[in-house]
């Protein structure tokens, strides 16, 4: 009896340390098994496409492969907080976007802090495009400045929360009041754009590529992040917030670890993202869908991104 | 302009062994997702997406398209099988695609849900075809205000759902609307209504919602009635036994024309619905349901008739190509399905869009052959799954009820992999309990549940760009005034016949009373 107690002991206290064990091994042998990459919004959007586009290629670079899952719920909140619950190990992955912090900085109460998360990369980023129809008084930023200035908040802008906040951000330095009108996705905002029921658009470049020139003239890049030269041609060379003097905010794809992983760990994992990014197979996949590449690596990805979310802090005021 | 060229390039591109392999593909598969309750036509699109990496575009269309139109109708065969709808849209083929099971006519209703499906679809494909640019320009002139009085008006066309008392009616509908407040605020992004719980911040997905009011609140009620019954082993056994051998009635031609109304109902509702964005086809079901029982009070639907299955299914099916018109025309998608064949466009080189008939013409013509010649696939195999569900749907009740509760557990999880959907799924199980022992009718809360989100946000946003002025952001164009006008004569009418049908009830409860009256005194006399 003695003696199987003894054993029963000892498998306890195996089962509590071998899950440590893992977590402690040296970045050297990361990875071991195979990672879950957590995609905390539906089967087929954007943060999806890039899971699945990365997930075809990480055995390659990781020499382990990706179990893409889809956690969706509570504006990737679900997501988030299921890969807290995991252990900090390096083995699940969470990729998001700016979705979910806007969602926690609304919260009166939120359930976890943006905060908690150790981010590994940028894969990207993309920026909030403002759009005028061709033609207006309010086509292009001085035009728009004067009109707003003149009648405030007359000017109305729609597009999805985060693109708004780009435009807030941008619309606050300048002094400038216009009205803001959230849409839940950006396909509503450029239908009603279309229609002529608002007067601007804030959307992202792959989105104003498909109506400029015909639909649409771009009035400015409210980022921080100039846009790629074939597409700033195609889009008519638009200003950034920093050639008109003011600070931008851009919004990432964010690929982060539970915040207690070892440094050494999201380290090598920052790295090999960077090699899978530049995989042919990747690269190829990624310039189909229209994506663009914009890499960061850890330490400056982490500090870009505690600055943007103080930015978003800020400009989500001006949305309530 | 039509382009002759593109067109024999695209016959060329189509009707080869391998497009046509990936369009019965994707039919099968779609028939088999829409099939299992929990997965929806867009989980199936965006399972598929990833093959298409590999593939040229018509094969990719081919299996994208394939999957969408098989999982639109697929939904029908668990809601008529197992009272489960398969997709959201198929909830209101429940009502009487159930009824014809348990009467043991399961193979007429799928038949009939397949071919109002098939006839619908085609015809709103051939539709979306020929007047895709023009019906886009009539969507685009809706905007904030034009959508508000729309969502009325589609509420008050829904009266007939109420049933013969209005009150319970009402009283569902605001059930649905407060549900449908639950989660994020449609324009400030804020939480309300949640009870403290964050996992309620997305707010309530209307597939647990329809699971757990239409099939478990439903199976919660059989076992109910299944634990007055006795003698239910030997009747299990011999209902097995019977099930393989015998065979189900089917659905002759005369009964499938006798139902051309419905269907056209189901096409015009159906196609209108469609091509403006964010109605979506279980909208599209329950209007086309709704409009044709009020239009023909006589075919008694809701109560087991062909009639209700058709302009369910014809609802539904056809707004498949017409969602697909706002992308075409503008690069808009009209759904989430729309969006990701937009999004396999793409990836294929082709950015959908008004540019694309001009650049891209002999991918625009393939699409519009794969939507004409999808319909022809969806009727073979659909035929097929038909025939087997039709036996498992007629399994006796002990052995069914327990297969749908577990049906009903694995869709609402699998819809997103997400525990609490199980919970929210059996909390309205318990609420549609609620609701068929007490006579409230369960079609006004789905509605005003759907509803409530796009309307608040359409009247919140018509309110934001008229610097909050209420008669600007209501009458802000004769589009929506006319929707208005709709509206209050609609209303008008509603009453009206509601009045006069108590009216006639009245009559014709009195003119019973007297006759009974007038027997008995006879009675009495006789007795004398």
């Amino acid at each position: 009896m003695k003696l199987f107690s003894k054993i029963i002991g000892a498998l306890v206290v195996a089962g509590f340390i071998l899950p440590g064990a893992s977590s402690n091994l040296p970045a050297a042998e990361y990875p071991n098994k195979t990672i879950t990459y957590v995609v905390p919004f539906g089967a087929g959007g954007g943060t999806d496409r890039w899971a699945r586009v990365l997930a075809g290629s990480a055995i390659d670079h990781f020499g382990q492969a990706f179990h893409v899952r889809n956690m969706p719920g509570a504006s990737a909140v679900v997501g988030w907080k299921k890969m807290l619950a995991r252990p900090a190990d390096g083995y699940t992955l969470i990729q998001g976007s700016p979705t979910p912090i806007l969602s926690l900085l609304l919260e009166k109460k939120p359930p976890i802090k943006p905060s908690q998360i150790k981010i590994v990369a940028y894969l990207s980023s993309f920026r909030a495009i403002l759009t005028a129809k061709n033609g207006k008084k309010w086509s292009d930023w001085k035009g728009l400045a004067a009109y707003a200035k003149a009648n405030p908040g007359k000017l109305t802008v729609g597009g999805s929360n985060s693109l708004l906040t780009g435009v807030a951000y941008l619309m606050k330095q300048a002094g400038l009041k216009i009205t803001y009108v959230p849409y839940p996705s950006t396909g509503k905002a450029v239908a009603d754009f279309l229609g002529g029921h608002i007067n601007l658009l804030s959307a992202t470049a792959s989105t104003i590529k498909g109506l400029v020139p015909e639909k649409g003239t771009v009035v400015v890049n409210t980022s921080d992040l100039p846009l790629s030269k074939k597409i700033a041609k195609k889009l008519g060379k638009p200003p950034t917030a920093a050639d008109l003097g003011y600070n931008g905010i851009s919004f990432p794809r964010w690929v982060g670890v539970h915040p207690d992983t070892p440094d050494a760990i999201a380290d090598a994992i920052s790295v090999k993202l960077g090699k899978l990014l530049k995989a042919k197979s990747v690269k190829k996949m990624l310039k189909k869908m229209g994506e663009e590449v914009i890499y960061v690596p850890r330490k400056k990805a982490q500090a870009k991104y505690n600055q943007m979310v103080k930015d978003m802090e800020s400009a989500v005021k001006l949305l309530k | 302009m039509f382009n002759p060229d593109a067109f024999v390039e695209a016959l060329t591109l189509v009707f080869t062994f391998k497009t046509m392999m990936w369009l019965a593909i994707g039919v099968t598969v779609g028939v088999g997702v829409g099939a299992m309750p929990g997965l929806t036509a867009a989980t199936g699109v965006a399972l598929m997406l990833p093959l298409t990496f590999v593939m040229d575009t018509p094969s990719a269309l081919g299996l994208l398209i394939g999957v969408y139109k098989g999982a639109v109708y697929g939904g029908s065969i668990s809601a008529i099988s197992f009272a489960t709808p398969g997709t959201p849209e198929a909830a209101a083929t429940v009502y009487d695609g159930y009824k014809l099971m348990r009467a043991g006519k399961g193979r007429k209703a799928l038949l009939m849900a397949l071919y109002a499906s098939v006839t619908a679809d085609f015809l709103s494909d051939v539709i979306t075809i020929l007047v895709a640019p023009m019906l886009a320009i009539v969507a685009l002139s809706f905007g904030p205000s034009e959508r508000f009085w729309l969502m009325l008006l589609a509420v008050t066309l829904l009266g007939a759902l109420s049933g013969n008392h209005l009150a319970k009616g009402m009283l569902s509908a605001a059930l649905g609307l407060f549900i449908g407040t639950i989660g994020t605020d449609p324009v400030g992004a804020v939480s309300r209504n949640t009870f403290g719980l964050w996992w309620l911040q997305d707010g309530i997905h209307l597939i647990p919602l329809v699971i757990g009011v239409f099939a478990m609140g439903r199976m919660i009620e059989e076992v109910a009635k299944l634990m007055r019954e006795s003698g239910t082993t030997r009747m299990v056994g011999a209902a097995v036994s019977g099930l393989l051998s015998k065979t189900t009635e089917g659905l002759s031609l005369r009964e499938y024309m006798s139902t051309w109304k419905e269907m056209l109902i189901g096409l015009g509702i159906g196609s209108f619905v469609g091509m403006l964005p964010g109605l979506g086809s279980t909208v599209g079901a329950f209007l086309s349901y709704s409009v044709a029982k009020q239009v023909s009070p006589e075919k008694k639907i809701g109560t087991g008739v062909i009639e209700g299955v058709a302009a369910a299914e014809a609802g539904n099916n056809a707004t498949v190509g017409p969602t697909l018109v706002p992308l075409l025309a503008f690069g808009i998608p009209g759904s989430s399905t729309a969006a990701l064949i937009g999004g396999a466009l793409m990836l294929q080189g082709v950015t959908p869009g008004p540019r694309m008939f001009e650049l891209f013409p002999e991918v625009i013509y393939s699409l519009f052959i794969i939507l004409l010649v999808g319909n022809v696939f969806n009727l073979g195999i659909g035929r097929f799954f038909a025939f087997i569900y039709a036996r498992l749907g007629e399994l006796p009740r002990p052995l069914l009820i327990p297969l749908i509760m577990l049906m009903a557990v694995i869709g609402s999880y699998g819809f997103q992999q997400n525990p609490y959907d199980v919970v929210i799924m059996l909390a309205f199980g318990l609420i549609g309990f609620g609701m068929r022992i007490f006579g409230i009718p369960e079609a006004p809360m789905v509605i005003t549940f759907l509803i409530t989100p796009m309307a608040e946000g359409s009247i919140r946003r018509a309110l934001l760009i008229n610097q909050g002025d209420w008669l600007g952001a209501l009458f802000h164009s004769p589009l929506a005034i006319g929707l208005f006008v709709s509206v209050i004569v609609l209303t008008f009418f509603a009453i009206k016949l509601q009045i006069g049908e108590r009216i006639s009830e009245m009559g014709a409860v009195k003119a019973e009373e007297a006759k009974e009256g007038k027997e008995a005194k006879e009675a009495d006399t006789t007795e004398d």
